[in-house]
């Protein structure tokens, strides 16, 4: 009896803190669905009077431009991923398994730029993207987001507790070292890649402060960009807003649900061999 | 072409791109980021080297040193309240049963979305009309300042962060805690251990490299914060949401002090790396 009161309570904890939790998203989508006198009305209306649908209409009139942002986001984003997953399992398969001299001093130089901050080389890192003409372009959106240490220790870790009979077998078949891992050690590492992917993917989608720096025009603006920068109308300025947020929310959020287990798998795996 | 040497030459070329690419915009921007800090540059144009003038400044830059003050005091808060709310909520939906995995989805979901997203509907809710100040009002609370007001802004970026953070730390405890052999629980239980007594006997020192590893990385988070600065407050109001990181950025994007900025950068950095270094000491020393 003692332990059923127990797990109530539990569960009403648990309750209390998930309203806490989607409370702010809650008030997102009806200030979208608000007409523009209801927004900031005391009391607050729970659930809109009348839902309108106007406000998500009106951000493409007021942003023409909100769908090539969605491109541009997407572009970047999925260049950057793809690309990186590539590189950092080269990257890894080498360090973890092929054998030259210098690879031990690589490795913890890779592994000891995770100590070092976006945010602190950001001027620097600037005035080197200027210096290559990257300024509004998409290279200087894409290259400087693929480099991560973070993605080759990850794989790295991968790769070592791999079993190394595969491998033999394929080398004793006569296939060269890069043979082996386009042909026997890509395919393996799927699932780990899907980890990393939606990571990539969506810290991309979401990133705000590089490309606030490399873009000038508004063509070449990111999803995020354009909306740090969205003004509304004057007769409901927070509804429109509101509207364009929760478009800019949704593919996030549905690539989170679909792949919340590999996005936990690899938070766990830099929480704890990290 | 020997099987070795095809092997040293595949192992070099597999892991130079990624190589040149760390050194171009992490590695050498770190030194380059030291060098701009001994000029003064506009960004544009020649460099006047200005020996150590940049790092004296900071000492005598009370805007400087304000945005310090506020970055160790969001730091501060942060960090505790981060690792309670987390490893409270991984205690909670640890164990796998009826409905407990939608709760996990929901407490982990902001990690998706973005700072700019997240940061619109708090400046959203705590407009002066408002649902903050409607919520206050109807349990007779006068409506407040908030944004307005420099401590309130301070503590709603605060809550900004830990609630895109809680679900993320809340993540990496729970992988914690199933790592922890449930022969002890069941040894615990034997003696007749009550639940805190377990939570404080077995728990918590199990669980010591993972909040080591939390504590450190919501350290340097609290430096590195910045969308959510730039768009609730934009720094203000009268600086009390300015930190360094953000000040910084100012200082080279907004005043053209590539030099100056660079310096800030620079020395932050190097309160960071000491401060998660302290975090690093106390926790091996201490029993917790």
């Amino acid at each position: 009896m003692k332990k059923q009161s127990l797990t109530a309570l539990k569960y009403c904890l648990l309750s209390v803190l998930a309203g806490c939790f989607l409370f702010p998203l809650y008030c997102m989508i009806t200030a979208a669905l608000k007409p523009g006198s209801e927004v900031f009305k005391t009391p607050p209306t729970l659930i809109p009077s009348q839902f309108v649908w106007s406000n998500f209409s009106r951000v493409f009139t007021i942003a023409p431009l909100y769908p090539r942002w969605v491109l541009n986001t997407f572009i970047v984003s999925a260049v950057v991923t793809v690309v990186a997953l590539y590189l950092h399992a080269m990257a890894a398969y080498s360090l973890a398994r092929l054998r030259y001299p210098g690879r031990r001093v690589i490795f913890y130089l890779i592994i000891s730029t995770l100590m070092i901050p976006v945010t602190s080389v950001l001027i620097p890192r600037f005035v080197i993207i200027r210096a290559f003409g990257w300024v509004n372009t998409y290279w200087g959106l894409i290259i400087p987001a693929i480099p991560h240490a973070f993605g080759i220790f990850f794989l790295h870790q991968f790769y070592i507790q791999l079993p190394r009979e595969l491998e033999e077998a394929a080398i004793i078949d006569g296939c060269s070292p890069a043979g082996v891992f386009f042909r026997i050690v890509l395919p393996l590492s799927r699932s780990e890649f899907a980890a990393l992917a939606v990571f990539f993917f969506l810290a991309n989608w979401n990133s705000y402060l590089w490309p606030l720096l490399v873009v000038q025009t508004p063509q070449l603006k990111t999803l995020q960009l354009g909306l740090a920068g969205f003004v509304g109308p004057y007769d409901n300025p927070w509804g429109s807003l509101m509207a364009a947020n929760t478009i800019a929310t949704i593919p996030a959020l549905l690539l989170f649900f679909v792949l919340q287990r590999q996005l936990m798998s690899s938070i766990t795996m830099t929480g704890l061999k990290g | 072409m020997s099987r070795k040497f095809l092997e040293a030459f595949t192992g070099y070329i597999f892991v130079l791109p990624d190589l040149l690419g760390l050194f171009l915009f992490l590695i050498f921007p770190a030194f380059l980021g030291l060098y701009l800090g001994f000029y003064e540059w506009s960004g544009v144009g020649s460099m006047r080297y200005v020996g150590l003038a940049n790092f004296k400044r900071m000492f005598s830059d009370p805007l400087f040193a304000g945005s310090l003050l506020t970055t160790l005091k969001l730091v501060a808060f942060y960090v505790p309240i981060n690792f309670i709310i987390s490893l409270l909520l991984a205690l909670l939906v640890q164990h796998p049963s009826k409905g407990v995995g939608l709760y996990r989805t929901i407490y982990f979901a902001p990690v998706a979305i973005s700072a700019v997203s997240i940061g619109l509907i708090w400046k959203f809710m705590c407009q002066p009309k408002g649902i903050v100040n409607a919520l206050l009002m109807t349990i007779g609370i006068q409506p407040q300042p908030l944004l307005g007001s420099g401590s309130q802004a301070l503590f709603i970026l605060l809550s900004t962060l830990l609630y895109q953070s809680a679900g993320y730390y809340m993540v990496i405890f729970i992988a914690g805690l199933n790592d922890i052999p449930q022969e002890f629980y069941e040894a615990a239980l034997v003696d007749g251990a009550a639940w805190f007594q377990r939570f404080r006997y077995i728990t918590l020192p199990l669980l010591k490299p993972v909040s080591l590893f939390v504590l450190v990385m919501s350290l340097l988070g609290g430096f590195q914060v910045f969308d959510q600065i730039q768009i609730l407050t934009g720094g203000g109001p009268y600086y009390a949401t300015t930190t360094t990181v953000f000040y910084a950025y100012r200082m080279a994007f907004q005043f053209y002090q590539f030099g100056y900025g660079s310096a800030i950068n620079f020395v932050v950095f190097l309160i960071q790396l000491l401060l998660s270094f302290i975090v690093f000491k106390i926790m091996n020393k201490g029993e917790v």
